[in-house]
């Protein structure tokens, strides 16, 4: 065998194991979802959430909503948010040094004054100009924290100090919380009685194309546009599948900064949120989960699978990419900061499995993959392919992708049926036969983006999101646009 | 068996695992649909003939014929698979609407609708679930026999109440006091397992109010080696305003679970005597921040002068936290100028914290 060969068949079975080893990890994630979301489903018709609404002895929530130049929708953002059903609980946005209107509206629409208030951060944040309340005892939940630019992670770290309440709820403040996702999200908190639940994060779910009234969602519709639509499928897999089995498995390394409860006095022994990374949800989970390891303290990170959260999507090509390749900054970052913790058996589940899990099939996934493609090139080029071998391997490796997002439908159609109008499931199928060819290839591009700006050190950390904000219509997809920010 | 064949079987596996998720999708949606539109008609059938029972004063259930105007309520003694599993449902549609129906009814309509559960022989489906070997049909069996006022079988229940499963005892827990009351809260006694903060919420909300008697065994029950159990019955002394208990819920802060310390400390905002103030400063040195902090907000209710010479050595605590609850207890109990007086070096920090306290307090 020459030395073309022996590199060929290398290559060609060093990709092959490492997909069966993945597949089989993707096997094993279905089935353990799939039990996780049975008890769940099953644990979730015996409960009264209205007990917990009006009870005195619920536990207090801070709920911490980051603002940057969301003047668009602001006003109504917050209406939403001070409505949902939870007696103990504060609001508390934080406007990050917005250059638009933001703050002047929130002042006029809630009677805001400024206060007086001591503040004991005892991490280093950007300066906090003033902390506002509303005169109206209506509004007496709201708070709003106005400082100067530091990014994400620097504002809910003043939240996180400003707040006074045992567990904090971080969340984007452009999402659409259901009524009652606090109930439902604090439920964690106060099952458990062998172990300390330290987090605990929701599913979130896709707005586009949904119809909003009031702040709600009234109706779901499966996104118009193909890439929400695409990306429909993707949330259903990661979150009613990996995510759960994860939780499962007490092996979640993420909750999603978009919607995640945590205990406070645990986030903040940590150290509160890393500014230095963009991917500051993941890190303090990580962070959080360290610290009660190394302290040798029994704890859980819990996920419930009920849909709590609606976010709206990127529509663009341009904004998608944008996204993926922070979110792979965000990984490669996290990861980088904790390497410790690979393969150390100290860890236990955190460092011989969730960490290997993270480091191999979702950080390297896209470079294994590129490079699959790279080697392809150069083997054609070569005339080196064994092409009956080749489409076998490419027929077999995205069958198995078609399967496990119709299982993800399955599970859905099972559990939570959110997409119920005739003709959405078909759709959701027509999105899982298009997603190889018209997503995936164009995400694995943006992940190599942000791995090339992590090496060439040329990352700029978050893109600024403005939002058009959520319509009552159902006719037009949300628009979202996405312009540099310089200051973060 | 070559890499080729391998791949070929394989992509033929995931390719009738795609079709099989398919078929599956649709399936379960039109299914459902189906389904959840007949059931919807079942129904509002039963809920309109037991509403017409209801309030029919002519209605006799000792009358055979009422009996046998639905399916459900006819006596079968062998039926087959899909008529087996039709016959089930319709009986469980009918217990469902019961105990819907149960929440809106009182007065003599709800006796009756107690009496058509026994005589339709509907209570024995129940009874069959709580002997299941799956817990979420021992859960519903458990919900239904309670909701239905099913009291003569309490003693079965209460055998529940320590179950090894979680939802189980929940609710075996929770049913013991829907159906006795105060006097339900026996299985604090026996239980071994922890009652979870939820768990406490759900059965803190089941309970009559104060003015409707006091739970007996409280006193045992701080005693208990179940610390959830203490916990749980220093929130019914605080509840039931049980000042005779305040020895055995002082002796509970000497405990060496974190959250004992500190739910009997907050239970002493409403049960103290004029010795309290004293004990807790004593306890003071003793204990970590968390407790300290605790104690700080349970001194802003019962403080008092005395406490004065004891608050202003705090001042000069470094702990944020500790000072800001500090001058939470002296702004109860001092006006600003005097507490700015013994706030020495932290002179600043203390007019601050005293500047948010009396914004708040004017703000609305």
């Amino acid at each position: 065998m020459s030395w073309e060969q022996s590199f060929y068949y290398f290559i060609t079975f060093g990709i092959l194991i490492y997909s069966v080893t993945l597949l089989s990890t993707y096997f094993m994630i279905g089935a353990y979802s799939t039990y996780a979301n049975i008890q769940h489903m099953r644990r979730h018709s015996f409960t009264d959430y209205s007990i917990v609404a009006g009870s005195p002895i619920v536990p207090d929530i801070s709920v911490l909503a980051p603002a940057y130049n969301e003047s668009a929708t602001i006003v109504e953002n917050v209406r939403s948010l001070l409505s949902i059903y939870y007696n103990n609980m504060e609001l508390i946005v934080i406007n990050d040094g917005s250059k638009d209107d933001s703050l002047q509206k929130l002042i006029e629409a809630y009677g805001l004054v400024m206060i007086p208030y001591f503040i004991d951060c005892r991490i280093p944040t950007k300066q906090v100009r003033g902390i506002y309340k509303s005169t109206n005892p209506a509004y007496k939940k709201l708070i709003v924290v106005d400082k100067e630019n530091g990014g994400k992670a620097d504002a809910l770290n003043v939240g996180l100090y400003i707040a006074s309440k045992k567990y904090v709820t971080c969340i984007d403040v452009d999402c659409i919380l259901e009524q009652d996702a606090l109930l439902r999200m604090v439920k964690p908190f106060m099952t458990s009685t062998d172990k300390h639940v330290i987090a605990s994060g929701g599913v979130i779910r896709i707005a586009n194309s949904c119809e909003v009234q009031g702040g709600k969602i009234t109706k779901v519709h499966v996104p118009k546009n193909m890439l929400a639509r695409i990306q429909t499928i993707e949330y259903i897999r990661a979150f009613l599948l990996g995510r759960m089995a994860w939780s499962k498995l007490n092996g979640l390394l993420i909750i999603s900064g978009a919607f995640g409860m945590f205990d406070r006095d645990i986030a903040i022994k940590a150290g509160g949120y890393n500014i230095n990374t963009v991917g500051e949800d993941m890190e303090l989970v990580v962070r959080m989960r360290l610290y009660m390891e190394d302290l040798k303290l029994p704890y859980r990170v819990r996920y419930i699978s009920d849909p709590l959260c609606w976010t709206e999507v990127p529509v663009t090509y341009k904004m998608l990419w944008r996204q993926r390749d922070r979110w792979t900054r965000g990984t490669i970052e996290t990861l980088s900061i904790h390497r410790k913790l690979f393969f150390n058996y100290k860890y236990g589940r955190l460092g011989m499995l969730s960490y290997p899990y993270w480091f191999f099939f979702e950080m390297l996934a896209p470079v294994v993959e590129f490079t699959g493609w790279m080697l392809f090139l150069i083997l054609t080029i070569f005339q080196m392919v064994e092409w009956p071998f080749y489409f076998l391997l490419l027929i077999f490796i995205i069958s198995f992708g078609y399967l496990f997002s119709s299982f993800a439908i399955l599970m859905e159609s099972f559990t939570f049926q959110q997409y119920k109008e005739k003709g959405d499931v078909f759709k959701l199928y027509m999105a899982v036969l298009a997603e190889p060819f018209v997503f995936h290839l164009f995400t694995v591009m943006a992940a190599i983006q942000g791995f090339l700006k992590k090496i060439l050190k040329t990352d700029k950390g978050w893109g600024e999101m403005i939002r058009g904000g959520f319509s009552s219509s159902p006719k037009k997809d949300k628009r979202v646009y996405e312009t540099e920010n310089e200051s973060a | 068996m070559d890499l080729n064949a391998l791949l070929i079987v394989f992509t033929i596996f995931f390719v009738v695992g795609i079709v099989f998720s398919l078929f599956f999708s649709f399936v379960v949606l039109y299914f459902v649909r189906r389904r959840e539109e007949r059931v919807l008609v079942i129904r509002q059938e039963r809920q309109q003939f037991l509403i017409d029972l209801l309030y029919d004063n002519t209605v006799d259930l000792e009358d055979a014929g009422l009996f046998s105007r639905f399916e459900e309520f006819q006596k079968v003694e062998k039926i087959f698979f899909f008529k087996r599993r039709k016959y089930r449902l319709l009986r469980q549609i009918m217990i469902d609407e019961m105990q819907e129906l149960e929440k809106n009814v009182f007065g003599k309509e709800i006796q009756v609708l107690y009496d058509l559960y026994e005589r339709s022989g509907l209570h024995k489906d129940s009874l069959e679930k709580i002997k299941s070997k799956h817990y979420y049909l021992m859960v519903k069996g458990v919900r239904e026999l309670s909701a239905m006022n099913h009291k003569k079988y309490y003693r079965i229940i209460y055998r529940l109440t320590n179950h090894k499963q979680e939802e189980v005892r929940m609710e075996a827990q929770a049913a013991m006091i829907k159906s006795l009351g105060i006097k339900g809260l026996r299985f604090l006694s026996t239980v071994s397992y922890s009652i979870s903060d939820w768990q406490q919420m759900v059965l803190l909300h089941l309970l009559p109010k104060a003015a409707d008697g006091k739970p007996k065994g409280i006193e045992k029950w701080l005693e208990s080696e179940n610390d959830s159990v203490v916990i749980f019955s220093l929130i019914l002394a605080g509840r039931y305003n049980c000042f005779e208990l305040l020895d055995p819920i002082l002796g509970c802060i000497y405990r060496s679970n974190d959250k004992v310390k500190i739910q009997s400390i907050i239970t002493l905002r409403d049960i103290y005597d004029e010795y309290t103030e004293g004990k807790l400063i004593d306890y003071y040195p003793q204990v970590g921040k968390p407790v300290r902090l605790v104690i700080l907000s349970t001194l802003q209710s019962i403080v008092s002068d005395k406490s004065v010479p004891f608050l202003c050595q705090l001042l000069e605590s470094q702990e944020t936290e500790i000072l800001y609850a500090v001058v939470r207890v002296l702004h109860t109990i001092c006006d600003d100028k005097q507490i700015i007086t013994y706030a020495g070096e932290k002179t600043s920090f203390v007019e601050k914290i005293l500047g948010q306290i009396k914004f708040e307090e004017n703000l609305y």
